[in-house]
């Protein structure tokens, strides 16, 4: 009896729906939530092979694109797109919440399936029942090989043993109506080829580009567990590149990224004219500036932009599974600074945060963590995957928009109990150099963004000064690399200033403009020792070719 | 290995004169004047204050814009406009007789985007950095090359490395092509849509694309081109599952140089029946187990066939290369193929009976004007194909260097025409198939109808084979039994040992018309030929899936109907 009554169910659900459709009175949200889920009940209802085990829980993230593309070099475009498409991410499981196919693999794979761009309930079902067949193949093997794999003792790494596959969390149901975003395309080319232009002003830069991205999306969360979100995402980026080669032959490629989620929160076009003006300038002067040919090893300031990257490169990725897990309960940066990381707030006085955001894209809610606290770890940035020690989801799955989440850092606030003034530092950075019997000190304005290179590395120096202790003046050097920098080295910074320099970074392929938005609030420190010497790695051979 | 594959995507080309009107009459006079200029005033400053100079320089821009609107089962699943314009640099230092390509034979090659806009000062700008790379590139290449031939044996085919050619000056208007983009994905809805009729056709679609070009092409030799060209295909493609888990496809395709080329609706709603009838049928089809023995190769069998064993042979390059297998290098003026067959290559051929061509070019991507070329007369081998890079006996191109953009040109096949001088009726070709499967006392041939593509291998490093990838095939049957389609085989072989099997042609040409891909990248080309019956081939088994089918019924489809997939 029951059997026949789903199946008349099934029916009529999709004799209305047909109806609807012909009426077109439905918006995009409610076609492609309803066709989503009523093949997702389908799943979990029927979906099961011979012997093997039915899925347990399925997602499905639905992200609705459209995209602005423009590249521009020189002052003229290089191409423009604008494009408009539907993909879908689905994530099986099969076992139970204990073990399952996926394991404590973080994130477990989605497979990625073009969509119909048409709002066409049929056409979106037949694509979810396409890649739920696909998916839960994959998932009865991978859970076949995973069993094998523990029976032999095999597989996992010891630490994940016996850390459960996937955490347990409330559904979360979030409707917001799916938005459209107008775009004036060649409003916005003339816009970037003006700005492109103005780089073209500066002879002394070899090469320069400035790209251009609008990334919205109406992304749409559904799992078998009851969770239903509809979320519209806008991100927008500028990236402006420009290159200099040095009379040595080094090769120097700062950059500027400005990132907005909102039209209306987008610099005003002379603001950008002077963020792109100031970088040519910047450039210029480093481009001109004595070559560094030393080998220093001393304290160093860190400050503005480079103490950003120094807490972004060495801390921000270390804070889940796999980086500083070992060190919860302990101690990794001095007593006098703490660490929050807080998704609730949106602003720090002026300053537009872009971490901001109420559910995750695991549909687990987001609250602020207190993840160091006088300096001692005390908890990890964590998704439904679980870790050893932290069990549950934080609320820090965030997915760049390809489908794949990752553990991420949200607002990250690096405050400093201590009080000092950036003169107070540079006078201990003096002090310091005078006891160890150095001429000059050093000063980081800005490290590079383009570029992390992770491992244990910071990304070479843009902005950096021997400061001298006999009269504390500022000089410019170019073409320095701090070497072996790694995460541990941030238990030695001596002291921190009472200023805050807030600052965004994509996480993820920022040069596309595609990755998750995050921002940074850090002091400015200073560390007991650094290893800086030249760089003689990005060399690039003077031009045989005059200029046009 | 060289890869003709993908089904007949039908014609780059043939630009009618409803569509010769020039668009961007000024715009792509800026970019060719830019162009032009730069190559005079790069080619200045490297001769003057280049060590070593370089002696030819060269741009050669692609200009496409291309419109992609797909549907399945009447839905519009993309619709896309994308626009390239790409400018690849050939720089060459030495001389004509050795330079920096010697090892290299121009593999590779140095590509960069330009932009959409007709800015002199970007484009310069960006010329000059990759200009000035290509050159340090060149440069490096040279000594290597040297020193190479310094501490290495003496190669047995050696010759020039450049061959000199009367420079080519034609200006043709630049072509463009309109979509009315909504009114074409509501035909294609509808069209997709007629694969809901088909549950068992597990994936399906129709797709339009629509694309124009223009090329520019400037060299230190005072060449100076530009012309363009458009294209449209309709596309439909199905696939399904047989119960052994085979996976089987079908592709159509309609070519044409312009829209209204394309044909009516009635023969796009048949094709369409016909694929989706075919996958039906070839999912019921028995496969087949590994045999040798007689057979018929339809038309566009053929012009595969003889497109992989023999068009990929007689590049002009592979001669000249030691890793080459070089079948037919010491083979001029000796027979080849049986006496009543002749072979050529004729890329400035548009048409083909009623077929636009897809190997229709007027100039090569070296800017050299496009040549008929006599490859085999009566059997006997004449030439080869030739780009600049010259072979012994053989010192001038003949208009055949061809190259993806982004690639550097080497010899490649235009519309390679095969020619019987003695032929019999389709009818008679069958009786001698069956004759010949008596005498051979098998129990069945097999005709190759229609196939997708196949490939060669035409290095020394792994066996000379060719592969033809068939989708019906039949067998026939010599005691009056219908007959059968057959699934899941390759057609196998070595070049000599095929050649020494063809027995007889029929009297009806056929057109492939493909996409052909080997070291130069991906160029359109055709294949023609007619019908031919070999004494011996040999077919194998082909790699199939072990996935199964899809364990639910799509929505909408009943159970039972989907019982029909045996899980």
């Amino acid at each position: 009896m029951k059997f026949i009554a789903k199946i008349v169910g099934f029916f009529l659900l999709f004799t209305l729906f047909t109806l609807s459709a012909l009426s077109q009175s439905k918006d995009s949200g409610d076609v492609i939530l309803k066709a989503v889920q009523d093949e997702m009940s389908r799943t979990m209802e029927d979906l099961k092979f011979k012997e093997f085990k039915k899925p347990y829980f399925v997602e499905y993230t639905v992200e609705d694109e459209d995209n602005l593309e423009i590249e521009s070099k020189y002052g003229a475009i290089i191409s423009s797109k604008r494009r408009n498409n539907r993909t879908l991410y689905t994530q099986l499981r099969v076992g139970d919440y204990e073990f399952d196919n996926i394991g404590t693999y973080a994130g477990g794979f989605k497979f990625p399936l073009p969509m119909a761009i048409d709002d066409d309930y049929d056409s979106i079902r037949r694509s979810v029942w396409f890649a739920t067949d696909f998916a839960y193949k994959l998932a009865i093997n991978q859970l076949a090989a995973r069993e094998a794999a523990k029976k032999d003792g095999e597989g996992e790494e010891e630490d994940d043993e016996d850390v459960p596959s996937f955490s347990k969390t409330t559904p979360v149901v979030s409707i917001e109506k799916p938005a459209k975003i107008e775009i004036d395309q060649a409003k916005w080319e003339k816009q970037v080829r003006e700005w492109s232009k103005i780089l073209v002003s500066y002879p002394e830069l070899r090469e320069s580009s400035i790209s251009f991205y609008v990334r919205h999306s109406n992304r749409y969360l559904i799992n078998s567990e009851g969770t239903r979100i509809v979320k519209p995402q806008l991100l927008i980026t500028l990236n402006v590149y420009a290159k200099a080669v040095t009379s040595d032959n080094l090769r120097l490629t700062p950059s500027r990224h400005i990132y907005a989620k909102e039209f209306d929160e987008f610099p005003t076009s002379e603001e950008i004219d002077k963020t792109i003006k100031d970088l040519a300038t910047d450039l210029i002067a480093i481009s001109k500036a004595p070559q560094f040919n030393e080998k220093y090893i001393g304290p160093a300031l860190f400050t503005d932009r480079a103490a950003i990257q120094l807490f972004h490169q060495l801390l921000s990725g270390n804070l889940e599974r796999g980086g500083l897990a070992e060190r919860l309960g302990r101690k990794v940066l001095p007593s006098f600074l703490s660490v929050t990381d807080d998704p609730t707030i949106s602003n720090i006085g002026d300053y537009r945060l872009l971490g901001d955001y109420k559910i995750d894209d695991e549909g687990v809610p987001a609250k602020p963590l207190k993840l160091i606290e006088n300096g001692v770890l005390k908890t990890l940035l964590t998704t439904r995957t679980p870790t050893k020690d932290v069990p549950e989801s934080n609320g820090r799955a965030r997915s760049g928009g390809d489908g794949s989440t990752m553990a991420s850092i949200s607002n990250l606030i690096i405050k400093s109990s201590s009080e000092h003034t950036f003169a107070e530092l540079k006078q201990q950075l003096i002090d310091a150099c005078k006891t160890q019997g150095l001429t000059y000190g050093i000063l980081f304005r800005e490290i590079d963004s383009t570029f992390a290179p992770g491992g244990g590395q910071l990304s070479v120096p843009i902005l950096a000064y021997k400061v001298y202790v006999e009269d504390g003046r500022e000089e410019l050097i170019t073409g320095s690399s701090v070497v072996d920098y790694s995460v541990r080295e941030l238990r030695n910074i001596l002291a921190a200033g009472n200023d805050a320099y807030p600052f965004s970074i994509l996480v993820g392929n920022g040069h596309q403009g595609e990755g998750v938005p995050v921002s940074i609030v850090a002091p400015s420190v200073l560390v007991e020792e650094i290893y800086l010497r030249k760089n003689s790695g990005d060399k690039e051979s003077p031009m045989v070719l005059t200029r046009p | 290995m060289k890869h003709n594959w993908l089904t007949k995507l039908t014609a780059l080309c043939l630009l009618t004169a409803v569509l010769n009107t020039s668009v961007f009459p000024q715009k792509e006079n800026i970019l060719f004047k830019t162009v032009s200029e730069e190559l005079n005033r790069a080619f200045g400053v490297l001769k003057e204050k280049g060590d070593p100079p370089p002696y030819f320089l060269s741009y050669r821009i692609t200009d496409t814009e291309t419109t992609t609107i797909n549907t399945s089962l009447g839905a519009l699943q993309s619709d896309d406009t994308d626009y390239s314009r790409i400018l690849d640099t050939s720089i060459r230092v030495g001389d004509y007789e050795f330079d920096n390509t010697r090892d290299t034979q121009g593999m590779g090659g140095s590509s960069v985007q330009l932009p959409m806009d007709d800015d002199p000062y970007a484009i310069k700008n960006i010329m000059w950095v990759q200009t000035d790379a290509a050159y340090k590139t060149a440069v490096s290449e040279l000594r290597q090359a040297k020193q190479n031939q310094e501490t290495t044996i003496e190669r047995e085919f050696s010759a020039a490395d450049f061959s000199k050619e009367t420079p080519q000056v034609s200006r043709l208007e630049s072509k463009s092509i309109n979509v009315d983009k909504k009114a074409w994905s509501e035909k294609l809805r509808k069209y997709s849509a007629i694969f809901n009729k088909y549950p068992l056709i597990l994936s399906s679609s129709v797709t339009l694309t629509a694309s124009s070009t223009n090329k520019y092409f400037v060299s230190s030799e005072k060449t100076s081109l530009e012309y363009g060209s458009t294209e449209v295909r309709i596309g439909i493609f199905g696939t399904t599952k047989a119960d052994d888990g085979m996976e089987l496809y079908r592709y159509e395709s309609f070519d044409a140089s312009d829209i209204e080329g394309l044909p009516g609706e009635d023969k796009i709603i048949a094709a369409i029946e016909r694929v989706a009838k075919d996958l039906i049928d070839l999912r019921n089809a028995p496969t087949i187990e590994p045999f040798t023995g007689p057979a018929i190769l339809s038309g566009r069998a053929s012009g595969v066939f003889f497109h992989e064993i023999f068009g990929h042979r007689i590049e002009g390059h592979r001669q000249k290369s030691e890793y080459e297998g070089n079948t037919f290098t010491a083979k001029i003026n000796q027979p080849v193929l049986p006496p009543f067959f002749s072979v050529v290559d004729d890329p400035t051929l548009k048409k083909f009976g009623d077929t636009e061509l897809s190997g229709f070019y007027e100039f090569d991507d070296e800017g050299i004007r496009s040549q008929r070329v006599p490859l085999v007369q009566n059997g006997i081998l004449k030439t080869f194909l030739l780009g600049r890079s010259p072979i012994k006996g053989f010192e001038k191109s003949n208009g055949h260097g061809r190259a993806q953009p982004g690639l550097s040109p080497v010899s490649r096949q235009g519309n390679l025409i095969v020619q019987a001088s003695k032929t019999v009726s389709k009818a008679q070709l069958r009786k001698l198939l069956l004759d010949e499967v008596r005498r051979q006392k098998k129990t069945f041939g097999l005709f190759f109808d229609d196939i997708s593509g196949g490939f060669t291998n035409t290095s020394r490093f792994a066996p000379q084979a060719f592969q033809v990838t068939p989708i019906m095939v039949y067998k026939v049957f010599p005691d009056g039994r219908p007959d059968q389609l057959v699934r899941g085989l390759d057609l196998i072989g070595t070049p000599l040992t095929a050649f020494s099997k063809i027995l007889a042609a029929d009297d009806t040409p056929e057109i492939f018309n493909g996409v052909c891909g080997a070291e130069s990248g991906m160029v359109p080309v055709s294949a023609i030929s007619p019908g031919v019956l070999l004494s011996q081939i040999e077919v194998q088994k082909r790699p199939k899936s072990e996935a199964l089918p899809p364990i639910l019924p799509p929505p909408g489809v009943d159970a039972k109907v989907w019982k029909e997939f045996k899980q």
